[in-house]
Formats: C-alpha cells, sequence, structure tokens
C-alpha cells in the first residue's frame, strides 16, 4: 500500500537505498475503488483508535482528578 | 443612447450570456430568494441562510460588463491568486478583502470553532465518554463511506475526502478540509456543504421517523448508576488542555482547528468571561455573518457550472443520509447491549451538527411523549461528533496527500516512484539546512 511509502522513505538507512514501487494501470477511476475502501477502512479504524483513546484519557482525568479533589475535601 | 440595456447592465449580461449560463442565473436568484423565505419562516437554520441568500440573489443579479467585454461582478474573484493581481482586484471587489484575508485561509472556520467551543459544555461528554464517542463513531459512516463511493464515480482522492467530509455534518471542517486538499472546486463542495446542512434540520426528523418505530422514540433514557458529581472547571480544562497537546501533536496540519475548538473550551473553563462572551457572540455570530454572505456572493453562475457540481450534490446528500443511518444504527447497537433500554434516537445527535442535531432528536421525542429528556445524552453524542470530524479532517488531510493517488489524469499505464540515495549528509543541530 502506498501508505508504507513514506515510512520506508523515513527508515532508509544511510546507504544507498533504491525502492520501486510499480502500481498497476489507475488511470480509469472505478479501478482505483478497490483500494479506496481498504484506505478507507485504514482511516475509520484509525480515527476510532483516538478517539476512544481520547474517551480512555477523559475517563481516566475524571477519575483520578475526581478521587484528589474528593482527598482535598476530606482533609 | 443606441442601447437602453446599456443602462441596465445586469439585465443586458443576462439576455447576451447564453441559454445555460442565464438559466442558471435566474435558478440561483430564485433558489436564494427560496432561502431566504425558509430561513425566515425558521424552515432552515436563518443565521447562515438568510445572508446566503441575500448574497446569491446580489451576485447573479448584479452582473455587469467589465474592461475587454468580459462579465463579472464588484463583489469577490475566487479564482485569482497572483499575488499582484490579487492586491488590485482588492482594491475593487468590496468582499475581496474578506474572501482572501479570512476565507481562503481557513481563518473564519476557526472563528467560527472557537465561538463553538466556548458554548460547548463537555461535562455532558465526561460524564459517559465512551457510549458518546461509540455513537460519534458511528455516525461518521457517510464520512468513510462515501470516500470509495466518490472515489468509483471518478473524483480524486482529494476531492473524494473533500466531499466525504459533509457526512460529518460540520461546515468549518468541510471548508477546511477542501481548502487543504482540492483548492480548485472548494467552492463548489463548501456550498454544496451548507445547503445540505440547512436540510439536515428538516430531512433527519422524517429519517429518524423511518428507522425508529414509536414505541422506541417513547424510551425513557436510564440515569447513571451513581448519580455523578458536576465536574470541577479544574477537570474539563485538563481535558482540553490534554485532547488538544495530544490532537496537535498526531495532525499538525490540523492544529488550527484543534487549537481553535480548545481554546474555546478552555476560555469558558477558565471563567473568562469577558473572554467567553466575545468568542460566544461577536466573533461567532460575525464569522457566521460573513461565512453566509460570502458563501452567497460564491454562488455565483460561473463558479457553479463545475462539471464536478452533479455528482458532488449526489454525493453531499448520500454521505449525509449514510451519516444518519448510521447514527441510528449505533443508538440500536447500544440499544440491545443496554438490554432493550436505551433510545435509539440518541444515536442521530452523533452527527455533528451542533447543537442542531441533538435539538432535532430531542424534538422527534417530544412529539411522541413529552415526557421523555434525551437532550443531555444527545449533546454528548453531539459534542463528541465533533471531536471525530476533526479527529477525522486531520487523518484526510494527513493521509490522503501521503497516499500519493491522486493521479486520476495520468496517462502512463503504470506508476514508478524510484527514490535513490547515496550516503545523504548527516545534519547536525544547530547547523543550517542547504536549500533544495
Amino acid at each position: 500500500m502506498d501508505l508504507l511509502e513514506p515510512v520506508a522513505r523515513a527508515l532508509m538507512p544511510a546507504g544507498s537505498l533504491e525502492i520501486q514501487i510499480s502500481r498497476k494501470s489507475s488511470t480509469i477511476a472505478p479501478m482505483n475503488t478497490i483500494p479506496a475502501i481498504y484506505e478507507c477502512l485504514y482511516i475509520y479504524m484509525l480515527a476510532a483508535v483516538i478517539s476512544l483513546g481520547i474517551a480512555t484519557a477523559i475517563k481516566c482525568i475524571a477519575v483520578v482528578l475526581t478521587a484528589q479533589n474528593a482527598k482535598s475535601e476530606i482533609k | 443612447m443606441s442601447n437602453w440595456l446599456e443602462i441596465f447592465q445586469g439585465l443586458e449580461t443576462l439576455l447576451r450570456s447564453d441559454l445555460l449560463l442565464a438559466c442558471t442565473r435566474v435558478g440561483l436568484i430564485a433558489l436564494g430568494a427560496m432561502l431566504v423565505y425558509m430561513g425566515t419562516k425558521g424552515i432552515l437554520e436563518p443565521l447562515l441562510m438568510i445572508p446566503m441568500g441575500f448574497g446569491m440573489i446580489a451576485v447573479n443579479a448584479g452582473v455587469l460588463l467589465l474592461a475587454g467585454g468580459k462579465f463579472g461582478t464588484l463583489f469577490v474573484d475566487p479564482l485569482i491568486t497572483e499575488p499582484g493581481q490579487l492586491v488590485d482586484i482588492m482594491q475593487v471587489n468590496f468582499l475581496q478583502p474578506v474572501y482572501t484575508l479570512t476565507f481562503s485561509n481557513g481563518l473564519i472556520a476557526c472563528l467560527v470553532f472557537m465561538g463553538i467551543g466556548s458554548l460547548l459544555d463537555i461535562g455532558y461528554v465526561m460524564s459517559r465518554p465512551f457510549e458518546s464517542m461509540f455513537l460519534a463513531l458511528a455516525a461518521e459512516l457517510g464520512t468513510i463511506v462515501t470516500f470509495p463511493v466518490a472515489v468509483f464515480c471518478g473524483l480524486s482522492y482529494n476531492d473524494a475526502a473533500s466531499i466525504a467530509m459533509v457526512g460529518g455534518a460540520d461546515g468549518p471542517m468541510v471548508l477546511y478540509t477542501s481548502l487543504m486538499l482540492s483548492k480548485e472546486i472548494f467552492v463548489p463542495i463548501t456550498v454544496v456543504a451548507y445547503l445540505y446542512l440547512g436540510l439536515t434540520y428538516g430531512g433527519y426528523p422524517y429519517l429518524i421517523r423511518l428507522l425508529v418505530p414509536k414505541k422506541l422514540r417513547m424510551i425513557k433514557p436510564v440515569p447513571l448508576k451513581k448519580p455523578a458529581k458536576p465536574l470541577s472547571a479544574g477537570i474539563k480544562l485538563t481535558f482540553a488542555t490534554v485532547a488538544c497537546a495530544l490532537l496537535c501533536f498526531l495532525f499538525p496540519v490540523a492544529a488550527p482547528l484543534f487549537l481553535s475548538l480548545f481554546i474555546g473550551v478552555a476560555v469558558r473553563e477558565a471563567g473568562l468571561k469577558e473572554f467567553t462572551d466575545f468568542l460566544g457572540g461577536p466573533v461567532l455570530y460575525g464569522a457566521t455573518f460573513f461565512l453566509g454572505l460570502m458563501l452567497g456572493v460564491l454562488c455565483e453562475a460561473n463558479t457553479l457550472l463545475n462539471p464536478k457540481i452533479f455528482t458532488l450534490l449526489c454525493l453531499g446528500v448520500f454521505s449525509l443520509l449514510v451519516s444518519g443511518i448510521g447514527g441510528i444504527a449505533g443508538g440500536y447497537a447500544l440499544y440491545f447491549l443496554s438490554g432493550r433500554k436505551y433510545n435509539p434516537v440518541i444515536g442521530l445527535a452523533g452527527v455533528s451538527c451542533v447543537p442542531s442535531c441533538a435539538k432535532v432528536a430531542q424534538k422527534c421525542v417530544t412529539k411522541d411523549d413529552p415526557s421523555v429528556i434525551i437532550l443531555p445524552q444527545a449533546l454528548g453524542a453531539n459534542i463528541c461528533g465533533v471531536i471525530t470530524t476533526a479527529i477525522l479532517c486531520g487523518i484526510y488531510v494527513t493521509v490522503i496527500p501521503l497516499m500519493g493517488k491522486d493521479k486520476k489524469h495520468e496517462s502512463k499505464p503504470a506508476v514508478e516512484v524510484k527514490i535513490e540515495q547515496s550516503n545523504p549528509p548527516m545534519i547536525t543541530a544547530g547547523q543550517e539546512i542547504p536549500h533544495q
């Protein structure tokens, strides 16, 4: 997948390296549809992971800070 | 005077232009009048539709003959990008400074977002974070599904991502994405998006009635097991700070949007009343007014006679429809998971048109049983919808250019990417990076 291309660039060793990526014909738009489906699934999964990560962070912040508040109230 | 029409140039240009252009101009004037009427009656969002309708009427009626016999207006020319011409035109077109300095760089979208942020109470999200986020993710179905459909319809990856964002039902976000990815067609995409966002207010109640039976619409939400203590402003402020920093780290391209949203939240939670009033009042309403007016004057027949417009119109409505269905499907999932105690209508509020979708959900429920109050849950899902749409905007804007697939017009049967590197020089801290 093309997503790997920037990763490959980033990980390129200091020596000479040659990467050749050949793609099949992409001149007709519908030919791109199958990769687009995979890529949109990838995007959705990424969004889901980040969103649920944020939800977890919200829960953690709420729990930790509420507990701290309660502790200081008792003191 | 050889020709009396020369005095009334709006009429002259109408009669001298070809039939398609003339009909489009008349049609858009009629559409503008309809938007004003529907805005006044409250069928569509009046804050946006009235300035937009007036802009459409004026720009399509006020076409005149410019130097060289060209047709044009004295409002705005979105197609000029050359700096010298831009400076000249800013002194002629009265809305050009607003367009160039606030619209085409996404500032107006950010201003609207600051205002929205200052009105959001994230306490609704914080009391039920997973439930709200799940519904918001489900309601992004249109944003996801439309992307491959748009590619199938022949749009490039960039254009497909821009029109797919309509499914997020968040105008500033569509504006921002299309500015970043599809500068050539961002005008039709944004106009389509805002026209449809007005329609969600009228269209989604029918979707709810179609997909959710009356019995389920009347389910009363189950209260939380432990009645939650009201969250302190410090907790909300901490969340806004952490979320802003995290999202800016992940998607620097969409950092202006994240900053705008969370600074609004932070200002509210920090108790800066003057700033909250400023962002939620003059900034939000001023930006919305100019956004509506600008969208109206951008609805010029010439700009909208783009061969892609029909595809964009169809994909826009498809995207919003699928998002609505996705939201309700998310509501149904929670209905079954909760042992049939959850009102599926709340799912629709996951579509991030704040606060319209939450209000639509509550209105539909109130019609059947006025004692059912789902607004707190709906607002939580709605606010999470804004966050997930911002995340998806960040992902699209970051990932789509990396995919390097915007090669629809390539004529070569196969594309070869060849990267050659031989012993690149090490760059150390403090060393100046040579210009390529």
